[in-house]
């Protein structure tokens, strides 16, 4: 009788796991990144969404090794004063809540409407329309729409609080119908399944088999799909700031923060874009890097049972 | 004695037309709605004993499957009815038919997929008793548990194992004991042992055997092994595309069996020491049960069938020691 | 009678993470030209591990560890893959279980008869077409011009089967290996293929290894039997003497499960346990734990093949002294 601890240790996922130097340096460095995101608030050397400690004097101050840098702003500071580093670091704590949020929305949507489509067979047609409506509308189309409403109804400053909120569910309804095709498909499939006939011999509900039976089965394909899904939601966050419908200025996210740098490229501030660029290309590259490894270990073929 | 199950002239038939849009078919100059289906069960009428072994057998698309299925409820028959020790089962709701979930139990083939991969065996055994009986402690939940495995020869220490820790043969245990542990009458058994290897088969039939004895069950046995059918059965039908060609006792059936089907499935058996060849030939292949032949579904292959055959469905006539037989070419004496 | 193919102490092993499996273990056995000869064991006793290294087919993490094959004078255990094709389909052909898997879906029978021929053999295409057809005709396939323009899915299982059979026949080989051919196909179809396996056998002067767990089957079509158990031959020897005195007590135990021997008894004789993981085989003999007459010296030492007074070879101590 081994205690899951201990099954974890022994188990093959963690023997493969630390045997692929891709997955652990992605790991790593996706923890490195994540923890030095959410512990900003300590680390960060400055606070940027502290108005009072902004000075426009500061403003567009190069990397502290070039020439005319300051050793106060080691990667230097944008057109408002703040502190790039900082700055990005919140920012990435932004993208990471909205990136994971939306993605919680999405499979949460997409799971029950994919479990309820495939097991039912009388609400499957209707809602793979629903899902193939919601698939025509353009994710930006649909933010442009909810974003002018919000900001005509709540005001800019409004705005600001329901930010990270309003692009969670925009993002959220934009991608629930590639959960929700992903889960028909296997409860599709585990439908079929004896041990799923076997619960209805036992007289079991719907409801109880849809939930203890079948869904634990058709979580290995949502998982893979997730990585995926969580580097593209925080990429299309970062379009939607890029184009000015997602965070607003002052509270930037990694996105945000490379529109605004965008207009300074040319007159010579690269830092305000290319450091945000590289940081978010960095935690693209990594959840994606996890999400094939995750996708190669749990595919069929290579792993029996 | 009366029966514990009576099926009376069921039919289930599968639509698999698809959608309105895959039906219409254009032919003979205008639009045409065509639907297609599986007619997997024809008319098929019979009873089972208390405490006897009936067997199921024929070949893949007999329908022997689906039947199984329609008597425990997983299917809906298209027409005819089911009796359980007397009341009607197949119009019932699903909260109806729980208290008789308590007295009829399955267990399937493919010892691989008929546990939940994600659930221990001890979840997997615990749930239907905690489902029927919500008010037993959890010792005594635990003790049931323990005592069925003990029973299939699965050691409760390794309860909390998941099913992909166990061997095929174990397994199937697992599945028996699911079927055993709310106290049934009545099992349905699909093809239990058709996946095991052969020293696990004699195992598992042995351990199929003893549960009878203890507890007084009631088999209705699906296979197509028919040497395994020989040696549990009380009585055999024989199927072939849905209906029932002949319904015997064992003995009779393998001794002297009168449909030319069971004529031919039978001679082509392999025996231990026999030598190939000198079986009865059939012609042509198994057709499917989307287009069922006219008349008799077995005319095509058959070497007794003359026009009648094409034309007639032949009845089920009861002969003399209890054995009943569909075939015109037995009714007209010409066999 | 020459032998055709002499397996010499073959040893396949697989490398898991978890350990290394010996599939095969110093299996010696010698194949005749023309002889059937049938390869009898149950799961995880290493039978189609055999066959497929015969004609190298065991892919990573599997691999011959030792032993030879000795084929028209040659190891071809030691051939390298384009020394190996040569001889792949052409004079050693393989038919596998599962029909469907087998015919590619989305090429014609035409074209999948037509590639095996043109890739061994010098030949036109309507040389290759005749060919074909004439081996239509040899598995009796009714009207096979038009069977070479249709699709896999057309044709029922045991269809699907033959025209397999006809696919390996193609090049006139001299051994067909027959993994679990009737397996998934029903009893009567069953009975004609083993029908038709057994003819073409005879009149194409073939070999045959012929892989199942059927003892009934390989009763009724092989001349000689192996019995596999843990990766190692059990017994060896002629059809009719293992079936009708089996000297192995695994292959005592195994005829005597089977329900057609149970003899009127209510309950079938069981042999108990399972067969060991192969990869925590027992020290001694493989099959000790489960046997009801082993001796001390089955524990610790690994019996090795014997040949009794009526010719039969097997593995076990408790037989040695002849008979």
């Amino acid at each position: 009788m081994r205690s899951k601890w201990q099954r974890f240790k022994e188990s093959y996922m963690l023997y493969n796991f630390l045997r692929d130097p891709v997955a652990l340096i992605s790991f790593t460095i996706l923890a490195i990144l994540f923890f030095s995101a959410f512990a900003a608030p300590i680390i960060a050397p400055h606070n940027p969404y502290d108005s009072t400690t902004i000075d426009i004097m500061d403003a567009q101050i190069p990397p502290a090794w070039e020439h005319h840098g300051d050793s106060k702003f080691l990667l230097g500071t944008d057109a408002q004063g703040r502190d790039i580093l900082s700055t990005m670091l919140y920012g990435m704590r932004v993208s990471i809540i909205i990136g994971v949020g939306a993605v919680c929305l999405q499979a949460f949507i997409g799971i029950v409407v994919g479990l309820l489509s495939g097991y039912i067979r009388r609400l499957d047609n209707i809602l793979m329309r629903i899902a193939d409506v919601q698939l025509s509308f353009s994710t930006y189309m649909v933010a442009i729409f909810i974003g002018a409403i919000v900001q005509t109804a709540f005001g800019v400053a409004g705005y600001d609080k329901v930010a990270v909120p309003l692009i969670i569910v925009i993002i959220g309804l934009a991608e629930w119908p590639q959960y929700a095709r992903t889960v028909r498909a296997s409860v599709l499939a585990e439908r079929k399944k004896e041990y799923v006939e076997a619960a209805r011999v036992i007289g079991l509900s719907r409801v109880r088999i849809m939930w203890r039976h079948i869904l634990p089965n058709t979580l290995s394909p949502v998982l893979v799909i997730s990585t995926v899904q969580v580097a593209n939601a925080i990429m299309s966050e970062a379009a939607l700031s890029f184009l000015g419908l997602g965070m607003p200025v002052n509270k930037p996210s990694l996105g945000s923060l490379i529109t605004a740098g965008f207009e300074y490229i040319f007159s010579g501030s690269w830092w305000i874009t290319i450091f945000p660029g590289i940081l978010l290309v960095t935690l693209i590259l990594v959840i994606n890097l996890l999400g094939d490894w995750v996708r190669d270990f749990l595919n069929p073929k290579l792993y029996k049972g | 004695m009366s029966a514990i199950l009576e099926v009376r002239d069921i039919d289930k038939h599968f639509d698999i037309s698809g959608s309105i849009i895959d039906q219409i078919k254009f032919s003979g100059g205008k639009f045409n709605r065509k639907q297609t289906l599986v007619k997997a069960v024809n008319n098929v009428t019979l009873e089972v004993q208390p405490g006897e072994t009936l067997s199921v057998v024929g070949e893949s698309g007999c329908g022997k499957s689906t039947l199984a299925r329609t008597v425990m409820g997983l299917y809906r028959p298209n027409k005819g009815e089911i009796h359980y020790k007397g009341a009607r089962i197949d119009n019932l709701s699903s909260h109806q038919m729980r208290p008789y979930r308590t007295k009829m139990q399955m267990v399937f083939q493919d010892p691989y997929a008929s546990l939940n991969p994600r659930m221990t065996v001890k979840q997997i055994l615990e749930e239907p008793v905690r489902f029927h009986n919500p008010d037993l402690t959890r010792a005594e939940i635990q003790d049931k548990v323990a005592e069925v495995m003990l029973q299939v020869g699965v050691d409760p220490v390794w309860a909390t194992n998941y099913p992909h820790e166990f061997s095929g043969g174990q397994r199937q245990r697992i599945s028996i004991a699911r079927a055993l542990v709310v106290d049934p009458e009545f099992i349905a058994a699909d093809e239990p042992i058709a996946a095991l290897d052969v020293s696990i088969q004699a195992q598992i039939l042995n351990l199929l055997m003893d549960a009878q004895d203890q507890r007084g069950l009631t088999y209705l046995f699906i296979s197509h092994d028919l040497s395994v059918v020989e040696h549990i059965s009380s009585r055999v039908v024989v199927m072939y595309l849905g209906c029932i060609c002949e319904l015997a006792p064992a003995k009779e059936l393998f001794s002297n069996p009168k449909h030319p089907y069971t004529q031919a499935l039978l001679s082509a058996i392999p025996k231990i020491g026999g030598s190939a060849g000198g079986h009865v030939k059939l012609s042509g292949d198994v057709p499917t049960p989307i287009n069922l032949p006219t008349g008799c579904v077995f005319h095509g292959r058959c070497p007794h069938a003359n026009e009648r055959c094409i034309r007639e469905i032949p009845k089920q006539e009861i002969l003399a020691n209890d054995v009943s037989v569909a075939c015109h070419a037995v009714e007209e004496g010409r066999l | 009678m020459e032998p055709l193919i002499d397996i010499k102490n073959l040893c396949v092993d697989f490398e898991l993470r978890s350990g290394t499996v010996r599939a095969v273990r110093d299996v010696s056995l010698t194949i005749n030209k023309g002889e059937r000869l049938g390869i009898v064991g149950e799961s995880g006793a290493g039978k189609s591990v055999l066959g497929f290294s015969l004609i190298n087919l065991i892919s990573k993490p599997g691999k011959i560890t030792g032993g030879e094959i000795i084929f028209n004078k040659q190891d071809i255990a030691k051939f390298k893959y384009d020394q190996m094709r040569k001889i792949r389909g052409n004079d050693i052909s393989m038919i596998f279980q599962d029909p469907m898997m087998t015919l590619n879906p989305v090429l014609t029978i035409g074209t999948q008869m037509k590639e095996t021929i043109l890739a061994h053999m010098d030949v036109t295409d309507k040389e290759a077409e005749a060919i074909c057809l004439d081996k239509l005709q040899k598995v009796y396939i009714p009207s096979p011009e038009k069977r070479l323009k249709q699709y896999p899915h057309e044709f029922s299982g045991g269809m699907r089967q033959r025209i397999v059979i006809a696919i390996s026949l193609l090049t006139s080989p001299q051994l067909i290996i027959a993994d679990e051919p009737t397996t998934a196909l029903d009893v009567t179809i069953q009975a004609e293929i083993m029908d038709l396996l057994l003819e073409l056998c005879k009149t194409e002067n073939m070999g045959l290894i012929l892989i199942t767990h059927d003892l009934a089957v390989v009763s009724e079509v092989t001349q000689r039997i192996a019995v596999l158990y843990a990766g190692k031959i059990a017994e060896l020897g002629d059809t009719e003497q293992i079936i009708s005195n089996p000297q192995h007590p695994y292959t005592q135990g195994l005829l005597q499960a089977l329900p057609q021997m149970a003899d009127g008894e209510q309950r079938l004789n069981q042999i108990p346990g399972m067969m060991p993981s192969l990869l925590n085989m027992p020290m001694g003999c493989p099959f000790e734990p489960r046997c009801s007459e082993s001796m001390e010296k089955c524990k610790t030492k690994i019996p090795t093949l014997t040949t009794l007074d009526n010719g039969t070879q097997v593995a076990c101590f408790a037989r040695e002294g002849g008979k």
